[in-house]
Formats: structure tokens, sequence, C-alpha cells
């Protein structure tokens, strides 16, 4: 994907926006600013991504902004989910410091999908400001979930097909990943259900309902009359992507800095790597209730925020650095369910011990496959 | 006559003030805010696009932007080494 000219970043295609309804308002409306032919005065008090706090957008589009702001592209509540777990309450100041410098670019704002190119990528109208109901997949989805989404599903890691639902099922982001998933529209769960029950309460991403489901479209999966007969035996001990799913990006020992000749930050992550691996479901809930994961390596260090201060994530123990994964690379056939003992007995594609690093075995027991399933017709 | 005259117009005066006011109170009544609506109602109206609109003028213009816009130096990540 090509980057955009400056002129370009803001070029408005006057037809085009002019003949739709944002195109009947008056720019101040949104952005602020003054009416006026010279630049500095009409950029006095402009707000360039007005929809970065939801506000405006909600004026009209309120069905869609109603829960957006606890929606992960908003909240990024992942990524506190996780320094909280492994870090301590005192360090939750610096962390924050580390955040703002490091993370919180990845904030997702209505218009970061719908008008621009995401900041982190260098912003820029995607289609001289006329605002896209559908986001673009190349320009908006892959643009920030590019290096592991992105590089599996449309095939671009070497070796390893598309995922088949971009191959010949020609699906974008959206197909499966549609607005109420986006908006967060069905956050009002608890209108209907006793969140105070564990079976309803939603910790991470992967508990909670499944959306999507790959049996949304599936149906008959695992059901009777399945003609499929492996479905019917793993049943819910395995997630569909043990089987469909094949080697995915694994990163390792990501550590942030503030430049020092910039004062910009940055980040160095040691290692990338293919690698496909079959673990313990850390969680298993209502929802997911496999035995068997894939897992995906993810780059946190006990040293990854260092730069800010020693010692930092002294509980780093407490999550696997090798985590319950669902890698968009999707294939019906794949070397694992190729026959009964492509997967049983082969100790290549199971996480087991001596695959983890000495420094992480703690961290990983609740994901290492003690005992690889033995092959079957063996004594 | 001339005192039948006065009467005369003296009675179409009143009733003409008399139907005006009436029709103020009308609209006065019709118009007054609910406590729940008129509020919202009224921000949530878009301002209109003014006749000559600076900003689109601009914006619209790829060689006034060719001369103005300039790379935002962000710089971020400029540094950065491996997959992110």
């Amino acid at each position: 994907m090509a980057p955009l000219e400056p002129w370009e970043k803001v070029f408005i295609a006057r037809d085009e926006f002019l003949a739709t309804a944002h195109g009947q308002m008056a720019c101040t409306y949104c952005h602020g600013g003054q009416q006026s032919p010279e630049m500095e005065t009409a950029h006095t008090g402009l707000v360039a991504d007005p929809s970065a706090k939801g506000e405006t957008c909600a004026t009209c589009h309120g069905d869609q902004t109603a829960h957006f702001e606890k929606s992960l592209h908003v909240s990024l509540a992942g990524y506190w989910d996780r320094l909280d777990a492994r870090s301590a309450p005192e360090h939750k100041k610096t962390l924050e410091k580390m955040f703002g410098n490091h993370c919180a670019s990845c904030h997702t704002s209505c218009g970061d999908c719908h008008i621009s190119q995401p900041g982190s990528v260098g912003g820029g109208f995607i289609a001289g400001h006329v605002v896209q109901k559908t986001p673009s997949m190349s320009r908006n989805c892959t643009a920030c979930h590019g290096s592991r989404v992105g590089n599996e599903y449309l095939g671009k890691n070497e070796e390893i097909p598309g995922d088949v639902h971009f191959r010949q099922g020609r699906m974008n982001c959206v197909s499966c990943h549609g607005g109420s998933d986006m908006h967060n529209s069905e956050a009002a769960c608890t209108q209907c259900h006793d969140t105070s029950q564990a079976v309803f309460q939603v910790t991470n991403r992967y508990s909670g309902a499944q959306s999507p489901a790959c049996e949304s479209c599936h149906e008959t999966v695992g059901k009777q009359g399945d003609a499929v007969t492996q479905h019917v035996i793993h049943g819910n001990k395995l997630a569909c992507q043990v089987c469909h799913s094949v080697s995915y990006m694994s990163c390792d020992g990501c550590h942030v800095a503030i430049s020092q000749k910039t004062g910009k930050p940055f980040f160095k992550t040691e290692r990338s790597y293919m690698s496909f691996f079959i673990g313990l479901n850390p969680q298993p809930n209502y929802h997911r209730p496999y035995q068997y994961v894939v897992l995906r390596h993810v780059p946190a260090a006990p040293t990854s925020y260092q730069y800010y201060g020693e010692n930092l994530l002294p509980n780093f123990d407490a999550l696997p650095t090798w985590t319950y994964a669902t890698p968009h690379n999707i294939q019906r056939k794949t070397p694992q369910n190729a026959s009964c003992n492509a997967c049983h007995g082969n100790d290549k594609i199971f996480l087991t011990a001596d695959k983890v690093k000495p420094e992480e075995l703690q961290a990983n027991q609740p994901v290492i496959v003690p005992e690889v399933p033995p092959a079957i017709g063996t004594p | 006559m001339v005192k039948w005259k006065y009467f005369v117009t003296f009675l179409l005066a009143s009733s003409f003030l008399t139907a005006c006011a009436a029709q103020e109170m009308t609209a006065a009544t019709a118009t007054a805010p609910t406590h729940e609506s008129a509020a919202p109602a009224a921000t949530l109206l878009p301002e209109p696009a003014p006749v000559v609109d600076h900003c689109l003028e601009c914006h619209t213009d790829k060689d006034k932007l060719t001369a103005l816009a300039k790379e935002e130096e962000t710089g971020h990540n400029s540094e950065s080494e491996g997959v992110g």
C-alpha cells in the first residue's frame, strides 16, 4: 500500500463529498475552526479528528456509538488486562507513561475506520473524505492488523497459502467481523444476562460468546448428520483451528524505548518466526470448552519496559507467553488433519515443556501439554 | 355620522388587535418547549454548509494543497525494528 502524498491526505473529492449527507453540513460543525480564507485563522481551534471521542458522530449515529467506547478498538482494554496481571499497583503510573508513548496510538476512532487511514500508518483520507460505510480491508483493517492477521489471511507468508475464506470465498474482514462487533453494539448483554454468574462474565476476548463463530456459517459441524466423522469424534474437545490452521507468526522479546536522537518512541522485536503448536486451553469456559487450542508466542518479555524502570513486571509468570490464538489462515486440508497419526503421537506439533524457554516454563504451565495424545493403533 | 365612523374604526381596530393577541398566545402555547424534547432538538440540527465554504475551497484545490500541505513530523516508530 503506497503511502499518500501530504496533499492527498487532506484532499476532499468535492463532487463526491457534496453528494453525501455529510457534505451538506458546514465543515466547522464537526471540525471546529473558523470560516476564513486564511489558513492560520481557519485552523484556529481546528479538531482534526472530531470522532476521536465519539461525541460528534454520536449526534446522529447514536446506535453505533452507544457502547463503542468499551470496544477493544477504543478502550485498548486488552493491553491493560495483560499489564495489570503481570505488573504491580506501585508501577501503574510508570506503565501509564509507557502506555501513552508506545501503545495508546493504537486507539481507533470512528474516522480511523470510516474516513481516514489510521494515524499509526500515516493517516490521510481514504476516499476524499467521503465517509465509507464499510472500511477498506487493506487501508483500514490490515493497515493495523497486518503483520500477523493480514499476512496470514492474504497468504503473504512464504509457502503458506492464504485463508480459504479469502482464496475461495473472497471474503473481506467485515464478512465475519460485522459492524455490531466493531461497534460493540451487543454490549448490552447485561440487560438479559446475570453477569454475576461466571458463565456470563467476559474477562478477555476468549471468554464470552464467540463472535464471530465458525458455527455461525458452518452450522452442521459436529452435529448429528455431519458427514465429516472427525468433527463428530472430536466434538468440542478441539478448537476449529487445531485441525484447520497452518503455520502462523510468533514473536519474541519486544522492547520499547524513546530515541535519544529524535525523542520519538520506538520498539525492537528480537525475533519473529513461523510456528504451529497445539496446547492446552488455559481458560476453558462455557463458550470455549475446548481442551486443545493453538498457541502463538507473544513478544512480551520480563524486560520489555525496562527503559522506564527495573522489574516493572514482577508477576510476569502470571500469564503464559504462548497464548490462545485464532490464526487467520484456515485451510480445509492441513498437515495435521491428513490422517489420525499426523496429529496423534506427533510431538512436533504439540507445545511440550522442551519447546519452551526455561525462563518461561512457569508462565506457560497452563498451556504446556504434559503428554502428547498417543498414536492410534500403537500399543 | 362622524361619531359612527369613529365607532366603526374603533370596532375594527379592537377586532384586529384581539385576533393578533389570540394568534400570539396560540403560537406561544404550541411552541412552548417541553422539558424533555426542546433542548436536544436544538443541538441536534447540524449546521448547514455556508454559501462560500472556505474550508472546502482550499481542501479541493490540489495545487494549493500541494503548496501548503506539509508532511506531519510524526516520525512514529521510525527507529523500530522487527514485527510490530
